[in-house]
């Protein structure tokens, strides 16, 4: 309060002096006029404008030289504090006012109901000097937890209460309040209501009487409470309340108009801020002539005399006009009754006047047109209008701008998951239970000041005694002033009942939600008056071993140590720590603003066709495993580091899982291609090679496809098929991994696709050669099958060069694409001219017949596998699996890490059997009889001598070529040293309108099972270019390039549970994403054509958006890098 | 008598200008009133304040019964729009401040041209300020007061007004404030 309104509130005036303020302003005023000499209050609204202005003057006259300076307020000393809770606050102003000091307590409905303990027994007892008690109730429940009538409270307190009905009858009731009590020696209660204190009028101050009493204390045996002097003490009570000496003030406080004419019909009888209501209507309506009316100030003692009197006019009929319980009513029927006077009484229930919430100018109305039984002209709202206030956004209250709790909370959620039922959050009273509020929803519970501790002790008892015990912990959750006021003992109790809970202490430094009060924890000792009392210390002293403070903008180290609480057993105490913004109003953090980066912010990374399907999903789960992942991985990886050839969306892959939502991971997978469960078992994952260490991609797909219920489901891909078009009929020579690859794009985009095959069966090699030991050939056929789903033709036994024609086909199709692979096996000439035919075999036939459980051998046979490649690692396995007493080396030139093949399966090779000799090669080769063979090795560097080898048969699995004849006789060729075919860059054969090639035979492309699913998808792009002008490029093209230089991987990961995962942060833009909406929802973030933007009016720059953000979008405006938003 | 409400959104101002508009009428010895002034203000949820000018006004504003309104934000102004009757006059500011539900896409910012010139064709008089009005955003609010106090049968005077704005603004703000005010008053 500026130093002038404290000096004008002190300031005595000779004659009236005229005001315009609110309710409480005039309490506080009164209060002062009659000599107030110590004030003690608790915040709560709607009184705590009282209890500010005494706070305001406390400040005012710890200054120096104030005196001096106002030389004509220095004679009046008020002492003010704000005290721990409502019933110290009452038991201060109790022990002063025996003390000989005038006091006054300031609180609010419910406060009462912490301070009724000394309310109930003081009266019994005697005070001294004035003692008056202001509580506010809150018809409505504007803010507060009920609408209770305090007035009940005088009554069994058996004290006077009175009831002023507007702000300028507050501040006299209260000047009335320190007389009545000065002479009873009783305390007296004024009683207001949210209008009555928060309402302005005019009225007029008058003289101050400053307190000139010297404290002192009396010895009196009547201050020691003695059950047997409780009858003597109550009857007495009642005699001040029911004798003479109160008479006098009745006249004062009820004032009554009786009717202007003969009438004796109709009379009214109200209290409270229903009389403001019914006086303005009588003045509107001109009722002068046709009612009378009382009005009651004082409610108890039940004034019977004045209502006796009234009622003896001889009225027909009254209303009762009364906000909240009927005591005013009731009082009257029992006057009526003991008194056989034959009126008929109206209020609660009549014409829709109730007990719950407030009265308005309206209800009284109705009200008074039945009563009268005649309409009143009153002005209506607009029916027209009436449609457009209905489905308005609600705008509730919300965190404040940058306010910790904010960051509190958002910790919790990064450590909390909120759909189990485990874990139970018991809010408290304050500024933190807007928490409860979506998006953060986090809180179970809210009750009244100081529950939450003890809600949560007795949740864990009544859940802790299941049988099974419980998983999952209880919350409490409370700020630093609630925990003063009633979680300190609560906590207590917590300890000593060895309850198993965590409790989380707001403390943002203040009394928050009332405006910014002091509290023991945060006194502003600027004054000097107060002492701190540290929170930390405090909650240790008590006997909690686990106590930790953090300060929530660090959101990492908060996030620790809410999951260390948890996991803790007993009680642990974490004290989050950071002043509320509103104490030093329009600051802002850091002179640098914060901005959202619009290339970042909702933007998809991986292609730029926004027309592709993605099925990630943007829920609030989504996005905060993606940002748990952010603030708690270990490893942080680019997605860039990660892409696939094949452009699965990695980050949205691994996301997927983080956030425990398998279907979706998969639909991610299948968004790109069909063989998710294949490469979980086969790729070779560049997609693993790009950083070190990087997300086992290629070990959670297996994961993800493995379980069967998502796997076994393919309805998403079958959704999203475009209908076909005219014009779009592609085949395509070849059902191996780049065939199938094409036709699904295809299928996809709406196109007929034909698939020729010369094999009975669709897959290549994927079917035919890789053996059932190294992946789920089931799960093939699955994946195969979705294709004739989406409508692709397939026919089998269509070989190029006999069934079907190139060229013919090019004529016949809109497109073609070739995807034949390269089928010929590379030979060495030693071992095709010496070994006979029964026993030498080509890795690929040796395998196919593998599969096809073919192979008839005798059961000692010894193997010589010559290659260093899967294939051969695979032919391999194979042999040694034939039999176990088979015997298999392995002979390559390369060293152990050359090797081609996957460093996993060599070791598995190794650990099944199989020799290894690597660094040689066959220099000579003989043929015995009895089909053993023998080898003579050479080393490759140095070319020295190797011991000689024996065995039954040799395996080559030195590679693979195309069929160089069957390319040309099919008008093909531009071939390179493998015959493969030299494409252009976008895949069509030279000399060629409309055909591709896809997959193996296309020299551009790397030959690896995502190489040719990369190279198939490729192809699928070039047809949809050419055939309706297509705009992207392939998307994964990059990623396809750098598979042809490629380093050696290191063996799998060692992921041994699924729990390891949550170590890696695999971050890139993402478009779906709501994230910072869904669950952080500062205000100043706010949507505007489909971005956020910082709206820089509000922010106050804490920055905690930019740990917030799973993108990386949100910045510090540096110099530097300024795009998208500009400040 | 005459009664006006105040709405908006926590934060804008609408406890200091009910606090300027009593001031004027005080110093204009009319008699003047309020009731509660009803939202948790500083927590950014919606305020509405209603002030009584004259006998019998205790200060409280029905549906139905508001003769001005003055709208600090755009939705708060519709939601108020029960407050309205056929005689009413009001000014709606072009501020428009988006609650968490249209930021979370659960619901949207009403269209507020349909509903002014539905308002134009019910009530007395409307002055809606345009979208591409930029005002320096410290002052305002007495921008809007000024626009309000031009309105027909305004409750005080203008000069009144600007000597509450010079007692009671922020010193050394008086003069923008004033100037802002002059601003409002030959906005249409």
């Amino acid at each position: 309060m500026l130093k002038n309104r404290v000096a004008e509130i002190l300031t005595p005036f000779d004659a009236p002096e005229s005001v315009c303020v609110m309710g409480n302003e005039g309490v506080a005023r009164a209060a002062i006029e009659s000599g107030v000499a110590g004030v003690f209050a608790y915040p709560g609204t709607p009184s705590t404008e009282i209890s500010m202005i005494f706070s305001s003057i406390r400040e005012f006259q710890a200054a120096d030289n104030w005196a001096a300076e106002y030389p004509q307020i220095a004679n009046n000393h008020i002492y003010f504090e704000y005290s721990v809770n409502e019933k110290i606050a009452l038991e201060k102003a109790i022990a002063c006012s025996i003390g000989n000091k005038s006091s006054m307590a300031c609180m609010k409905n419910v406060g009462l109901n912490v301070a009724a303990d000394p309310l109930m027994t003081i009266p019994y007892q005697v005070i001294n000097a004035p003692l008056v008690v202001i509580v506010c109730d809150d018809p409505g429940c504007h803010s507060s937890s009920n609408e209770q009538d305090s007035r009940h409270f005088a009554i069994s307190a058996s004290i006077p209460l009175l009831d002023p009905a507007s702000p300028g009858e507050a501040y006299r009731m209260t000047r009335e309040a320190f007389i009545i009590s000065e002479d009873l020696k009783l305390p007296v209660i004024v009683r207001l209501t949210t209008r009555v204190s928060h309402g302005r009028e005019t009225f007029h101050y008058n003289s101050i009487k400053p307190d000139q009493r010297m404290g002192c204390f009396n010895r009196d045996p009547v201050n020691i409470n003695v059950p047997a002097r409780t009858a003597i003490a109550h009857e007495r009570l009642l005699e001040k309340l029911q004798g003479e000496r109160i008479q006098p003030y009745f006249s004062n406080l009820n004032t009554k108009q009786l009717s202007k004419s003969d009438s004796k019909e109709l009379a009214v009888i109200t209290s409270g801020m229903a009389t403001s209501y019914f006086l303005e209507l009588h003045e509107i309506h001109e009722l002068a002539g046709e009612l009378a009316w009382l009005k009651i100030g004082m409610i108890n003692p039940f004034p019977e005399l004045d209502v006796l009197n009234f009622l003896q006019k001889g009225y027909r009929r009254i209303l009762v006009l009364e906000e909240l319980d009927p005591i005013l009513e009731n009082g009257i029927r029992i006057v009526a009754q003991k008194n056989h006077i034959d009126v008929d009484i109206v209020g609660k229930n009549f014409s829709g006047l109730t007990t719950v919430g407030e009265y308005s100018l309206s209800l009284t109305t109705r009200a008074l047109e039945q009563f009268l039984q005649r309409p009143l002209s009153h002005k209506q709202p607009l029916a027209m209008l009436a449609d457009f206030t209905d489905k308005l956004p609600v705008r509730p209250p919300t965190l404040c701008v940058g306010c910790p709790h904010r960051a509190t909370f958002y910790a919790m959620k990064l450590v909390l998951p909120r759909n189990d039922d485990e874990t139970i959050l018991c809010g408290d009273i304050g500024c933190l239970g807007l928490g409860a509020l979506p998006p953060m929803g986090m809180m179970d519970t809210v009750n009244h000041m100081g529950m939450s501790i003890s809600m949560a002790q007795g949740l864990d008892l009544a859940i802790g005694q299941n049988k099974n015990g419980r998983a999952g912990k209880t919350i409490a959750l409370i700020g630093d002033g609630t925990f003063f006021h009633s979680g300190m003992t609560s906590l207590l109790n917590a300890i000593y009942t060895n309850a198993d809970i965590s409790i989380i202490i707001f403390d943002n430094r203040t009394i928050a939600m009332t405006g910014g009060q002091i509290n023991p924890g945060a006194p502003l000792t600027n004054i000097g008056e107060f002492q701190r009392v540290d929170i930390e210390k405090l909650v240790r002293g008590m006997g909690v071993d686990f106590v930790e403070s953090m300060d929530p903008f660090k959101v990492e180290d908060t996030y620790q140590k809410i999951k260390a609480s948890i996991n803790h057993r007993g009680v642990s105490v974490l004290i989050s720590v950071s002043p509320c913004v509103m104490l030093e109003y329009d600051r802002q953090i850091s002179t640098t603003p914060v901005y959202v980066d619009h290339n970042k912010c909702k933007t998809c990374a991986n292609h730029s066709d926004r027309a592709q399907y993605c099925s990630h999903e943007t829920t609030p789960e989504y996005g905060l495993a993606r940002a748990r992942a952010k603030i708690t991985a270990k490893q942080h990886i680019a997605g860039e580091q990660q892409a696939c050839p094949a452009n699965i969306c990695n980050h949205g892959f691994f996301n997927a899982i983080l956030a425990k939502d398998y279907q979706t991971a998969l639909e991610i997978v299948r968004d790109k291609m069909l063989f998710a469960r294949t490469c979980g078992d086969i790729c070779h994952r560049p997609c693993e090679r790009g950083s070190h260490p990087s997300v086992p991609i290629k070990l959670l797909k297996h994961f993800v496809a493995g379980d069967a219920a998502n796997f076994a489901d393919h309805e998403a891909a079958l959704q999203r098929v475009r209908p076909q078009t005219p014009g779009h009929r592609v085949a395509i020579i070849g059902a191996g991994p780049a065939g199938l690859s094409t036709a699904y794009d295809l299928a996809l985009s709406g196109y007929a696709v034909f698939v020729f095959e010369k094999e009975q069966s669709p897959g290549g090699v994927l079917f035919h050669q890789i053996p059932d030991f190294r992946m789920d050939k089931q799960g093939l056929q699955s994946e195969i099958h979705i294709l004739k789903k989406l409508g692709v033709s397939f026919n089998y036994g269509a070989a190029l060069g006999e069934q079907i024609n190139l060229q013919a086909l090019s004529r016949e199709y809109d497109a073609v694409v070739l995807a034949i692979g390269v089928s010929i096996s590379s030979t060495l000439a030693i071992v095709e001219n010496t070994v006979p035919a029964q026993n030498r075999y080509n890795a690929m036939d040796f395998l196919k017949l593998f599969n096809e459980s073919k192979l008839m051998l005798k059961n000692d046979s010894s193997f010589v596998v010559i290659g260093g490649g899967n294939s051969a690692i695979d032919a391999a396995r194979a042999a040694m699996k034939l039999s176990p007493e088979n015997r298999v080396i392995l002979s390559c030139i390369e060293d152990r890490h050359t090797m081609p093949a996957f460093q996993d399966e060599i070791e598995e090779a190794l650990r099944e059997g199989v020799l290894i000799h690597h660094n040689s090669f066959i220099s000579d080769l003989q043929c015995n009889s009895d089909d053993e063979l023998t080898l003579r090795m050479k080393a490759y560097d140095s070319k020295k001598d190797l011991p000689s080898l024996q065995c039954n048969f040799i395996i080559s699995a030195i590679g693979q070529h195309g069929d160089a004849e069957l390319l040309r006789t099919s008008g093909i060729d531009t071939l390179d040293q493998l015959h493969r075919i030299e494409t252009n860059a976008q895949s069509l054969i030279p000399s060629a309108d409309n055909i591709f090639a896809a997959g193996d035979i296309n020299s551009n492309h790397h030959m690896s099972l995502i190489g040719a699913i990369a190279s198939g998808k490729k192809a699928a792009v070039s047809v949809r270019q050419l055939l309706e002008g297509y705009e992207y490029p392939y998307e994964g093209d990059r990623a396809m390039q750098s598979l042809n230089s490629e380093t050696a991987l290191e063996a799998e990961s060692n992921i041994t549970s699924l729990e390891d995962i949550y170590q890696y942060d695999l971050h890139q833009t993402c478009e779906r994403c709501n994230h910072c909406i869904d669950n952080f929802a500062c205000p100043s973030l706010v949507r505007k054509n489909g971005k956020i933007t910082i709206e820089q009016s509000s922010c106050i720059r804490c920055g905690l958006c930019i740990d917030v953000c799973p993108n990386n979008a949100i910045q510090w405006q540096t110099e530097t890098a300024i795009t998208g938003e500009m400040v | 008598m005459k009664k006006l409400i105040i709405s908006g959104v926590g934060g804008q101002g609408v406890t200091y200008l009910v606090r300027l508009l009593m001031h004027a009428a005080v110093l204009a010895d009319i008699k003047v009133a309020t009731g509660e002034i009803h939202g948790l203000s500083q927590r950014g949820g919606m305020v509405n304040a209603g002030i009584t000018f004259g006998e019998p006004g205790h200060g409280q504003v029905d549906a139905g019964e508001a003769d001005f309104m003055i709208g600090l934000e755009r939705l708060e102004a519709q939601r108020c729009a029960s407050y309205l009757n056929s005689g009413s006059r009001v000014v709606i500011n072009n501020t428009e401040i988006m609650p968490y539900a249209v930021n979370a896409g659960i619901s949207q910012y009403p269209d507020m041209e349909t509903f002014v010139s539905r308002l134009k064709d019910c009530i007395e008089e409307v002055v809606y300020v345009r979208d591409d009005t930029t005002i320096d955003p410290r002052y305002q609010l007495y921008f809007v007061l000024g626009i309000a106090s031009s309105l027909q049968g305004f409750p005080v005077g203008y000069n009144y007004l600007s000597q509450a704005i010079e007692l009671i603004a922020r010193k050394g703000g008086q003069a923008p404030a004033i100037a802002a005010c002059e601003l409002g008053r030959s906005y249409n």
